[in-house]
């Protein structure tokens, strides 16, 4: 198997990872892990935003479907991510602004940047997920103290998946 | 160059909000709970729309519409105000010759039979008991013959053998009034003594001669005379249109046991 199918392989548990997190990890109210933006990050860079949006929007429904949850749900906080990865890549990480040829890593960004670059896309992300899961419990501290605890462990989670893939 | 960019960035704007929108609909269409949120935001957000357009849209093509129902509350408030003056007349007025009346309903209406009848959705319930005259404010509708709880039978005036007692409103000559059989608007006195002065246009009003009908109702309008050398034979034209019957007045007569035990 080459390194391009272990890559894939890698990025495809992490989505089932994810859709085992939602169906069978209770994290309570206030926390919930999310690491499709892991996946997001790792859609190549080549494409196009016109294609990384459906693209990143098929994978949030699918997980949608196969965690039982509300459709829409993860396809919209997919979608947010997608649509903000390479601006936030440019803004934060690319010296000369253009964008990665290879999937950003710790390794290949150095931890730093790639903290705030991972930081960011999961942020967001959540604020996303969490503005359209929410409203059944939408105040304003509700939604700062579930994004604060969900981003907290989402990007720990993330970074550490991101530090066992590097090292393979 | 900049061209393919900028195109590339509406592509991506377009990708964007269609799948934004696309998301936010599954999300509707799925979470019940985030559909009633939807729901109750868009509602709200209708009323203060409704609430900001209302004010322009009375401002200027709305005005006419408001103008006819501002109309129509008036005719409307106007109504009321007889609904709550026949409630009054219902349950409280009772005139100085001790008669009470009772408003009713008209159920149904024949005035096409040789022998007529009106029911009313007025019974033993509210009082209602054989042989009380049924009134408008135009004339006389005929006598209860039969009543059940809710609902009682009344013999119309439109009948071959109902007469009812009525006099010349001028002259004071009375006698019994009977419908034609021929027009629902035609009726004819007997058995007016022909010393008695009647002339076309008399009003004929009730006479209160009778334990039935309260005095003094108008009846109609005297439109010929005849004579046999004994009796005129008075031609009367009804004011009351028997055909557009719909609220009636049923007469209790609280001396009625009293005038009848002296018969």
């Amino acid at each position: 198997m080459n390194k391009q199918s272990v890559i894939i392989l890698s990025y495809v548990l992490i989505f089932l990872l994810q859709v085992v997190s939602d169906c069978f990890l209770d994290t309570g109210l206030y926390v919930h892990i999310c690491l499709l933006p892991l996946v997001i990050i790792a859609l190549p860079y080549k494409w196009k935003p016109g294609v990384v949006m459906p693209v990143a929007f098929a994978l949030g429904l699918l997980a949608d479907i196969l965690s039982g949850g509300v459709l829409g749900v993860n396809a919209g906080a997919s979608l947010v991510a997608s649509s903000i990865r390479n601006p936030a890549y440019r803004y934060l990480v690319s010296t000369d602004g253009q964008l990665p040829a290879q999937i950003p890593s710790s390794v290949l960004l150095h931890t730093g940047p790639y903290l705030r670059y991972l930081s960011v896309v999961v942020i967001l992300y959540l604020a996303a997920y969490i503005l359209l899961d929410a409203p059944a419990r939408g105040t304003a501290s509700f939604f700062i103290a579930r994004l604060a605890a969900s981003a907290g462990a989402s990007i720990a989670a993330c970074y550490a998946l991101n530090l066992l893939l590097s090292r393979n | 160059m900049r061209r393919n960019g900028t195109i590339d960035t509406i592509k991506s704007l377009a990708v964007f909000v269609a799948l934004g929108i696309l998301s936010i609909v599954l999300v509707i269409n799925n979470g019940a709970v985030q559909r009633y949120r939807v729901l109750s935001f868009s509602r709200s957000v209708n009323a203060a729309l409704w609430k900001a357009l209302g004010g322009a849209r009375s401002a200027s093509f709305y005005r006419a519409e408001n103008d006819r129902l501002a109309t129509e509350n008036l005719a409307l408030m106007q109504e009321v105000a007889s609904c709550r003056a026949a409630a009054a007349l219902q349950e409280t007025v009772t005139d100085e010759r001790g008669y009470r009346f009772i408003s009713a309903k008209v159920v149904k209406n024949t005035t096409n039979m040789q022998n007529n009848f009106l029911i009313l959705d007025v019974g033993t319930d509210n009082g209602i008991s054989d042989g009380m005259g049924v009134v408008t404010g135009n004339g006389i509708v005929g006598i209860v013959e039969a009543t059940d709880r809710h609902y009682c039978r009344v013999s119309s005036f439109l009948s071959a053998s109902q007469p009812a007692s009525v006099k010349i409103s001028r002259t004071q000559a009375f006698g019994p009034l009977s419908w034609s059989g021929t027009s629902i608007r035609k009726a004819h006195i007997t058995e007016i003594p022909t010393h008695a002065e009647v002339t076309p246009g008399d009003t004929v009003v009730t006479s209160g001669f009778s334990a039935i009908f309260p005095p003094e109702i108008p009846v109609g309008t005297v439109t010929g005379v005849t004579s046999d050398g004994i009796y005129n034979d008075v031609d009367v034209d009804l004011l009351l249109d028997f055909n557009s019957l719909q609220h009636v007045f049923v007469v209790r007569n609280l001396d009625g046991k009293e005038i009848n035990g002296l018969l």
